[in-house]
C-alpha cells in the first residue's frame, strides 16, 4: 500500500520531479499518441549519450498518463485491499494472481508511466543452462554476470546497463523493494534477494539487459524471483536451446507472454552445425503453432565458450538487435506500446476476475457464519420439541414426580381453604420441601442435561458443516496451527504486527496468528466441536431463573381456576412444580408413555387451570425457557463466528470499487 | 551378438512365465487362507487354486489375532521351505532355459492359481491370501538356493503384504474425512495390485527403463547397450514417443511385456548373442522410455506409468538438465525410499572437461543427498565416445543377477505406502509400546458412566417412592388405627389410598418406553466416556473410538428402563407380621373399646345409678379407675406397637431399597458394559490389530531391504 499512497503525490506533481517539464501538457501531438496507449517520449531518438542530459527538457509523459496513473493507483489501492482470507478451490491462483496484479502495477506500469525517458528494461529469460549469463557477457563484451557448469548457476539477477542510465534503477525508482549492489568489474555471483547492478560502456544506452534466475530448476524461489522481473520489463528476450526447446516448462512460459501480449525475443542457442537448418525449421513451426510466428527469432550456433563469452560474431545480430531498439524511436515506441497495452488489456478481464473473488470472499465468510449459526438453530429446535414433548418427564424427573404426587405431599400442599388461611401449614409439611426440593433439582439437571447434550450435538454438526466446506476446513486448520505455534505471552503485540505484515504481503490476509489464537477456547481448534466448558453451569443458572420465573408466576399470578381457588390454596413452590411439569409434558399426546405418568398432572392441571388457561400459561413459560436457552446457544454460535471474524475484516463494497477502477482505467486508456 | 527381432510371443511363453514362475503347482501361497494363517499342506495345484477362491477365508475374522502373525509366518516360511525341495528339480530348468517342458497339470494348475489369486486381492479387495507370494516365495527360493543365498526375504515380503492388504481392509472401514485417507488407501492398494500381478509375471527377468528429460540420450544409451540401433535418436526433440524393449534371453517374457504394455513391434531380443562379456545379463529387460518433460511426453502418464512398474530405474540426466525441477520434484524426491533399485546416470560427460564432471557430479551428488538418496549410485556416461558404459552394464548385470530386484522394489513401495500410514498408529500423548486394549480405557471412566447411566435413569428417586410407598401401605396395617381414624374423619387425604394404587403402577412406567432413561443425560454421559477413551488417540481411531461408544445410545434408555422394571418387586405384597400387627392393632383396639364401653357403663350404672341389680364389676364406681386404667393401657399399647412396627417398616423398607438399587445397579453396569464398553473395546482391539499389521509390514520392509542391499 506504500506504493500506492506515494503514487498519488507523485501523480500531482506530475511534470515535476520526474521530467522537470512544467508545461508539457499542452503539447498535442503527444496526446494523440498517447489515445493509442503509447507511453515514452523521445528523448532518446537521437544518440545514446546524450539521452541523459536532455531527459530534463524533453516531455516524455503525455497529458493523459496523469489520468491512467491515478486511474491506477486507484486501482492498485484496490487490489491491495482484497484479501482472501477463505479458501475455495484455487486460491493459491488467485493469490498470486492478486501479487502479480500488484507487482505489475507498482514495478512496471506505474515506473513505466512515471518516468517515460528510462531505457527499454529487457528481460533475459529461460530455462537454466541456457546460456542466458554467457549471452548476457558477450553483448556486454566483459564477463558482468557468472556462469558456470552447476545447474542452476544465477540467483540473483544481474542488471546491465550503459553507465549514463544508471540512475533510472536507483532503489528509488525501480524495483524498491529489492536491495541492490553495484558491480566493479568481475562477475561475481550474487546473494539471494538481490539486484546486482552492473554499468558498462560495452551496452547500447537507451537499454538494459536483466540476466534473471531461471524458470525450471530444483530451486522453485528462482521461478518467482524470475516473474517477478518478467512483470517488470518491457521486453521478453526468451533463450533457449537445441536441447530444451520442446520443454513444457519453456511453452507454458511463451504462452504467458502471448497471453500478455508483451514484446518478445526468442533466441535458441548451441544449435549444432549439422542440424541448423532442421532445428529451427522445428522450432518455427513450434511457435507458429503457438501463435508466436511473429515473434523475432535468432538462432546462435553451438560454438566454444571463451571467457564465459561467445565469439563476437556469434552474438553480434543479437546485440544489434538491442541497439537498433534502443535508437530508433518507432521501434522503441513500438515495443513499450505493445507491451504496456498487452498489460492494461489483461486488466479489462483480470480484474473484474478478481472483483468476483473479493465478492466470492463476503459469500463464503458469510456461509460460514451461517452454517454455524444454522446448527445451534436446529439445536434449539430440537430442544423446543423436547421440552414440548414430554420426552423430559422421564427417568429421575419423573420418578422424583411420583414421588412427590403418590406420596401424598402434592395433596398434603393443597389446603382446603377452611374460611380463612390455615396458619398451621409450615408445620405440618416439614417433609414436603425436601420431595419438592428433589423435584426442582431433578427438573433443573434434567433440562440442563438436554441443553448440554444438544449444544454438544449442535457444535459438532457445525463442526462437520465447516469441516465439508474447504473454507471452513481451511480456517479449523489455519486455527489449529495458530494455537499450535503459540503465541508468545509477552511480544504478543510485536509478533502479531508482524505476522499480520507478512500475511498481507504472501496471501493479503491481514488476520495474525496471535487473533486467531485468542479467538479459540482453550485447547485449540478441537474443542470447538464440543459445548463450551462452562455451558453446563451457565445453563443451571438459566433454567433456575426459569424455575424462579414459574414460581413467581405462581404466586403473582392469580391464576389457578376461580371456583378451585374459592376453595383450596396452595403451596406456591409445589404449584410451581405442577405447573412445570404440566409445561413440559402438557399436550404431548404424542408420546405413548403419557398415560400413567403424566395423566396425573394432566387431570390436575386441567382441574386446577383449565384447559385454556393451560395452554396459555403452558406457552408463555416454554416462550421463556426458548428464549434463555436460546440466548445460551448463541453465544456457543459465538464462538465460530469469532473465529470467522478474528482472521480478518473484509470490505464488502471492494467489489464495487475494483468495477470502478477497472471502468475508470479503461476510460482513461 | 545378432539381434532378432521378438518372436510373437505365443501362448507358450507366456505359459513359459507361469512355469518359472510355480515350479510344479506345489507352492502355495503363504497363509493359505489369510483369516487364520493356517496353511493346509495342499498336495496339487487344483486344491490350492480351490483354497485360495475369494471367500474361502475370512480375512478380518476371529481368528485373525495379530499375536498369531509370527506364529503364520513361520509356518508359512516352513511350507515355502518345502516346496523348495520337490520343485527345485523344475525352478533350476526353467531358470536355465524357459522352453524346458514341465508337467502340463502342473502348468495348467499354476495358472489357475494365479488367476484365482490375481482377482482376489485386485479386484474383490477381500484379502484372503497374498497371491502368488507362495509361489513367488518358492521360485525364489529355488533360485536363492541355487546361490547360496539365504531364503527368508520373499516370506518376509509376503506376509508384509499379507499385513499391508489388512491395514487397507481395516482403513477401508474406516476412511473418510477425517478416517483414513482415501487417496492413500488407493494408493496402497496400487501397490499391492502391482505387487500381485508382477509376481505372478516372470521372476526370472529383471525389468529395467531409461528413463529422464528430452534429449538427455535415453535412445542413444539403450542402443549402445542394445548394440544396434533400435531406437531412433535424432536432433530434433523430442524423439521417442513410445517405449522400446530389448530383452537379453526372452525365453518366458512374453507376458511380462504385455503387462508393460511395450508395443509388439518394439520388443526387441538379444537371445542369441548371449555370451562373451554378455552372459551376466541374462535376463534383462531394458526399457527406454519416452521424455517426461516435454510438451508432447510430460502429460501423457506414460511414464509414470512405466516408472511404477519397472524393477529398476536409471535416470538418465545431462550437463543441462541434471538439476530440472521436472525429475525431481516429480519422480526423484517421491522415489526416496527406492534408492536400492536406483541409479542416476550423468550422460553426455563427452561435453565437458574431467574437471567439470567432477564438479558436476559433485553437485549432483549434494542435489540428491539433499532429496535423501544418499544410496544412489551416479554413474558418468557419454553415449557418443561411449565412456562409462562398462560400468553401467556391470551395475545393469549385478542387479540382473542377484534376481532381488523385483521384490526389492516391491518392498520398496510397500516400505513407502505404509511410511504414510503411520500417522494412523501413533497416540498424541505419550504412550508408548503396545498397550492392552482393555487397558485403554481410563480405570475410573468406566465406573463414572454406571454412575451417570444410575442418575440418568433417576433410580434413587424409584427407591425414594418405593420405599415411600412401602411404608404408606404398610401404615395401612400396622399404622396405629386410631391415628389414621383420626386423619380420615378430619377429612385428610381422602385419595390415598387410589392414588397408592397407581403410583405403584406409576413406578413401573418411570423408566420403561421409548425414552426411559433421560436421553440427553445417557448421551452426555456416553460423549464424556468416549472423550476419556480417546484423548490420547490420534485422529481416525479418536472418531471411531467416540462413535463406538456412542452407537448404541439410543437403545440404552430402553434397555435401563427395562432393567428398572425387572428389578422392582413383583406386586404391592403385604408381608405376614404386617397382618399379625394389624391383628394385635385391632385387639388393642377392641379393648379400648371395651374399657371405653366399662367406663361407660360404670358411669351409667354405679355412678348413675340408671338401673340395678348388676355385678360389682359394673357398678362399682371404683371400676372406673380400673376402665381408665385398661383404656389408656389398651392405648399406650396400640401407640406403642404402631411405632414399634412402624420403625421396623422403615428399616425394612430402607433394607428393600438398598437391595434393589444394588441389584439395579449391577444391571446398570451390565448394560453399561454391553452398550458402551464392549464396542469401544472392539474398537480399541482393532486399532491394536492395526497397529500389529502396521509394525509387521513396515518392519518387514526394511528387512527385506537390508537383505537385498547386502
Ligand atoms: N558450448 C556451449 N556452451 C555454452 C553455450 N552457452 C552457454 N554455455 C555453457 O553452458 C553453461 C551454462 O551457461 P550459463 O550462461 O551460466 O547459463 P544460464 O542460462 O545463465 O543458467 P542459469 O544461470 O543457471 O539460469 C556454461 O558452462 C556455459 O559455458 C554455447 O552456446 N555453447
Ligand atoms: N555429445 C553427446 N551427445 C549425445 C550423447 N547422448 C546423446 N547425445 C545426443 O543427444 C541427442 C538426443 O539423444 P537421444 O538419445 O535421442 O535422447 P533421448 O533421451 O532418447 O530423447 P527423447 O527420445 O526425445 O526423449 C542426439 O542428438 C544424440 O546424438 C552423449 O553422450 N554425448
Ligand atoms: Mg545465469
Ligand atoms: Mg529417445
Amino acid at each position: 500500500m506504500k506504493e500506492g499512497q506515494e503514487a498519488v503525490p507523485a501523480s500531482l506533481r506530475w511534470g515535476g520531479a520526474d521530467d522537470g517539464a512544467a508545461g508539457s501538457e499542452a503539447q498535442p501531438t503527444a496526446v494523440r499518441a498517447m489515445a493509442d496507449g503509447v507511453v515514452g517520449g523521445g528523448a532518446t531518438a537521437g544518440a545514446g549519450g546524450a539521452a541523459a542530459g536532455k531527459d530534463a527538457e524533453t516531455p516524455h509523459v503525455r497529458v493523459d498518463a496523469r489520468k491512467i496513473q491515478a486511474a491506477l493507483t486507484e486501482l492498485r489501492e484496490a487490489v491491495a485491499r482484497v484479501s482472501l482470507l477463505f479458501d475455495f478451490a484455487g486460491i493459491e491462483a488467485t493469490r498470486a494472481e492478486r501479487q502479480q496484479l500488484i507487482s505489475q502495477i507498482d514495478d512496471y506500469l506505474l515506473p513505466r508511466l512515471r518516468q517515460s525517458g528510462a531505457p527499454i528494461l529487457i528481460a533475459m529469460v529461460g530455462s537454466t543452462g541456457a546460456g542466458k549469463s554467457t549471452l548476457l557477457n558477450s553483448i556486454v563484451g566483459s564477463p558482468v554476470s557468472a556462469t558456470g557448469i552447476r545447474r542452476p548457476t544465477t540467483n540473483s539477477p544481474v542488471l546491465a546497463c550503459h553507465p549514463d542510465d544508471e540512475k533510472w534503477f536507483a532503489e528509488n525508482v525501480f524495483l524498491p523493494t529489492l536491495p541492490r549492489v553495484r558491480q566493479q568489474g568481475l562477475a561475481m555471483p550474487g546473494r539471494d534477494g538481490l539486484l546486482v547492478l552492473a554499468t558498462s560502456e560495452g551496452m547500447p544506452p537507451g537499454v538494459a539487459l536483466l540476466d534473471t534466475p531461471d524458470i525450471d530448476s530444483v530451486v522453485a524461489a528462482h521461478r518467482q524471483f524470475a516473474r517477478q522481473f518478467l512483470d517488470a520489463s518491457d521486453l521478453w528476450l526468451f533463450v533457449t536451446t537445441a536441447r530444451r526447446y520442446a520443454d513444457a516448462v519453456v511453452w507454458e512460459m511463451l504462452k504467458d507472454a502471448r497471453e500478455r501480449g508483451a514484446s518478445l525475443g526468442i533466441v535458441l542457442s548451441r544449435v549444432p552445425q549439422a542440424a541448423g537448418e532442421q532445428l529451427s525449421a522445428h522450432f518455427d513451426a513450434m511457435l507458429a503453432a503457438n501463435g508466436l510466428g511473429g515473434a523475432q527469432r535468432f538462432v546462435i550456433q553451438e560454438t566454444t565458450i571463451t571467457d564465459a563469452r561467445l565469439p563476437v560474431e556469434v552474438s553480434a545480430p543479437v546485440r544489434s538487435w538491442l541497439t537498433d531498439t534502443a535508437q530508433r524511436e518507432e521501434r522503441r515506441t513500438a515495443i513499450l506500446t505493445q507491451t504496456m497495452s498487452g498489460v492494461l488489456d489483461t486488466f479489462e478481464t483480470r480484474i473484474p476476475a478478481l472483483a468476483e473473488h473479493a465478492q466470492m470472499q463476503v459469500a463464503l465468510r458469510d456461509e460460514l457464519v451461517s452454517a454455524a449459526q444454522a446448527a445451534y438453530q436446529a439445536g434449539l429446535a430440537e430442544f423446543d420439541e423436547a421440552i414440548r414433548n414430554g420426552s423430559l418427564l422421564r427417568g429421575e424427573v419423573l420418578a422424583r414426580w411420583q414421588e412427590f404426587a403418590g406420596a401424598g405431599d402434592l395433596l398434603r400442599t393443597l389446603e382446603i381453604r377452611k374460611g380463612r388461611q390455615d396458619k398451621r401449614k409450615s408445620r405440618r409439611h416439614a417433609g414436603a420441601p425436601v420431595r419438592t426440593g428433589a423435584l426442582k433439582s431433578a427438573l433443573r439437571s434434567g433440562i440442563e442435561a438436554l441443553v448440554v447434550s444438544l449444544a454438544d450435538r449442535s457444535a459438532e454438526d457445525a463442526m462437520e458443516r465447516w469441516q465439508a466446506s474447504p473454507p471452513g476446513a481451511g480456517l479449523l486448520m489455519r486455527a489449529q496451527e495458530a494455537y499450535e505455534t503459540g503465541v508468545p505471552a509477552g511480544g504478543e503485540l510485536a509478533y502479531s504486527s508482524l505476522r499480520k505484515w507478512e500475511g498481507e504481503l504472501n496471501w493479503g490476509f491481514p488476520g495474525g496468528q496471535a487473533e486467531i489464537a485468542a479467538a479459540l477456547p482453550s485447547g485449540g481448534a478441537q474443542p470447538l466441536g464440543r459445548s463450551s466448558d462452562d455451558l453446563a453451569a451457565r445453563a443451571g443458572r438459566a433454567v433456575a431463573a426459569w424455575q424462579e420465573h414459574l414460581l413467581r408466576l405462581v404466586q403473582t399470578e392469580n391464576i389457578t381456576k376461580r371456583s378451585i381457588a374459592r376453595v383450596a390454596s396452595f403451596d406456591p413452590e409445589a404449584l410451581a412444580m405442577v405447573l412445570t411439569i404440566g409445561v413440559l409434558g402438557y399436550g404431548a399426546s404424542d408420546l405413548v408413555v403419557s398415560e400413567g405418568a403424566s395423566a396425573v398432572p394432566q387431570q390436575l392441571l386441567t382441574s386446577l387451570f383449565g384447559a385454556g388457561l393451560m395452554r396459555d400459561i403452558g406457552g408463555q413459560a416454554r416462550q421463556d425457557l426458548h428464549e434463555r436457552i436460546g440466548v445460551l446457544y448463541s453465544e456457543e454460535a459465538l464462538r465460530f463466528k469469532a473465529l470467522v471474524d478474528a482472521v480478518g475484516s473484509l470490505d464488502e463494497g471492494l467489489a464495487a470499487d475494483l468495477y470502478q477502477a477497472s471502468y475508470s482505467l479503461e476510460s482513461a486508456r | 551378438m545378432s539381434p532378432r527381432r521378438h518372436a510373437p510371443p505365443g501362448e507358450s511363453a507366456e505359459a513359459g512365465a507361469g512355469v518359472a514362475v510355480v515350479p510344479s503347482g506345489q507352492a502355495v501361497p503363504a497363509g493359505g487362507d489369510g483369516g487364520g494363517y493356517s496353511a493346509p499342506a495342499f498336495r496339487d495345484g487344483s486344491e490350492a487354486a480351490a483354497a485360495t477362491k475369494p471367500g474361502s477365508g475370512n480375512g478380518g475374522g476371529k481368528g485373525a489375532l495379530p499375536s498369531q502373525m509370527p506364529s503364520g509366518t513361520q509356518r508359512s516360511r516352513g511350507k515355502a521351505d518345502a516346496a523348495t525341495g520337490s520343485g527345485s528339480g523344475t525352478v533350476s530348468a526353467a531358470a536355465g532355459d524357459g522352453e524346458a517342458a514341465s508337467a502340463p497339470a502342473g502348468r495348467h494348475a499354476a495358472k489357475t492359481a494365479a488367476k484365482t489369486d490375481a482377482t482376489t486381492v485386485v479386484k474383490s479387495g477381500a484379502m484372503t491370501a497374498w497371491p502368488g507370494s507362495g509361489a513367488f516365495a518358492a521360485s525364489r527360493t529355488a533360485t536363492a538356493t541355487a546361490e547360496g543365498t539365504s531364503a527368508g526375504q520373499s516370506t518376509g515380503l509376503s506376509a508384509q503384504l499379507m499385513a499391508l492388504a489388512r491395514m487397507i481392509q481395516i482403513g477401508t472401514a474406516r476412511s473418510g474425512r477425517d478416517g483414513f485417507s482415501k487417496k492413500l488407501l488407493s494408493q496402497a492398494e496400487d501397490v499391492l495390485g502391482r505387487a500381485g500381478e508382477r509376481m505372478r509375471l516372470s521372476s526370472a527377468h529383471t525389468v529395467v527403463v531409461l528413463a529422464g528429460g528430452t534429449g538427455s540420450g535415453k535412445s542413444s544409451l539403450f542402443n549402445r547397450l542394445a548394440g544396434a540401433e533400435f531406437s531412433t535418436v535424432g536432433v530434433t526433440r523430442p524423439i521417442t514417443r513410445d517405449a522400446h524393449a530389448c530383452i537379453w534371453d526372452d525365453a518366458g517374457s512374453g507376458a511380462l511385456l504385455k503387462w508393460l504394455g511395450v508395443p509388439q513391434r518394439n520388443r526387441y531380443s538379444r537371445a542369441s548373442a548371449l555370451g562373451g562379456g554378455e552372459s551376466g545379463l541374462a535376463g534383462l529387460v531394458l526399457l527406454d522410455l519416452p521424455d517426461h518433460d516435454s510438451v508432447m511426453g510430460h502429460a501423457t502418464g506414460q511414464v509414470d506409468r512405466l516408472v511404477s512398474l519397472a524393477d529398476v530405474m536409471i535416470w538418465v540426466l545431462d550437463p543441462q538438465k541434471y538439476a530440472d525441477a521436472a525429475v525431481h520434484q516429480r519422480f526423484l524426491i517421491p522415489l526416496a525410499g527406492h534408492s536400492d533399485v536406483q541409479a542416476v546416470v550423468l550422460n553426455q560427460a563427452d561435453l565437458l572437461t574431467a574437471a567439470q564432471v567432477d564438479d558436476c557430479v559433485g553437485d549432483l551428488r549434494r542435489l540428491l543427498d539433499a532429496e535423501d538418496l544418499h544410496d544412489v549410485p551416479i554413474l558418468v556416461t557419454s553415449a557418443v565416445t561411449g565412456s562409462g558404459l562398462d560400468e553401467l552394464r556391470r551395475l545393469l548385470a549385478e542387479g540382473v543377477a542377484a534376481r532381488q530386484a523385483a521384490a526389492a522394489r516391491i518392498s520398496a513401495d510397500v516400505e513407502t505406502v505404509v511410511a504414510r500410514f503411520a500417522r494412523y498408529t501413533g497416540e498424541t500423548a505419550g504412550s508408548g509400546g503396545a498397550v492392552d486394549a482393555a487397558q485403554r480405557i481410563p480405570s475410573g471412566s468406566t465406573g463414572k458412566l454406571v454412575d451417570q447411566f444410575y442418575a440418568a435413569a433417576g433410580v434413587n428417586a424409584v427407591c425414594d417412592a418405593l420405599r415411600s410407598a412401602r411404608e404408606l401401605r404398610a401404615a395401612d396395617f400396622a399404622g396405629w388405627p386410631a391415628a389414621w381414624l383420626v386423619q380420615r374423619f378430619a377429612g385428610r387425604d381422602p385419595l390415598r389410598k387410589v392414588r397408592l394404587g397407581l403410583l405403584w403402577n406409576d413406578l413401573r412406567a418411570v423408566s420403561s418406553g421409548p425414552a426411559g432413561a433421560q436421553q440427553a443425560a445417557i448421551d452426555n454421559a456416553l460423549t464424556e466416556f468416549g472423550d476419556s477413551v480417546t484423548e490420547s488417540l490420534v485422529k481416525p481411531w479418536s472418531q471411531t473410538v467416540r462413535a463406538a461408544a456412542r452407537s448404541r445410545a439410543d437403545a440404552v434408555p430402553a434397555a435401563v428402563g427395562e432393567a428398572i422394571g425387572m428389578a422392582l418387586p413383583p406386586e404391592d405384597s403385604v408381608e405376614r407380621w404386617w397382618r399379625l400387627a394389624g391383628l394385635a392393632q385391632g385387639v388393642l383396639l377392641g379393648a379400648t373399646a371395651i374399657a371405653l364401653a366399662w367406663f361407660a357403663a360404670v358411669l351409667a350404672f354405679g355412678v348413675l345409678k340408671v338401673a340395678g341389680g348388676l355385678p360389682g364389676l359394673l357398678s362399682d364406681p371404683l371400676s372406673l379407675v380400673w376402665a381408665v386404667l385398661l383404656g389408656s393401657v389398651a392405648l399406650g399399647l396400640g401407640a406403642v406397637t404402631a411405632s414399634a412396627s412402624m420403625r421396623r417398616v422403615k428399616k425394612q423398607a430402607l433394607a428393600e431399597k438398598a437391595q434393589i438399587s444394588a441389584d439395579i445397579r449391577k444391571r446398570i453396569e451390565d448394560i453399561a458394559r454391553e452398550m458402551a464398553v464392549v464396542p469401544v473395546e472392539q474398537e480399541l482391539f482393532e486399532f491394536d490389530r492395526y497397529r500389529e499389521e502396521y509394525a509387521v509390514a513396515a518392519k518387514e520392509a526394511s528387512g527385506g531391504r537390508s537383505l537385498s542391499t547386502g
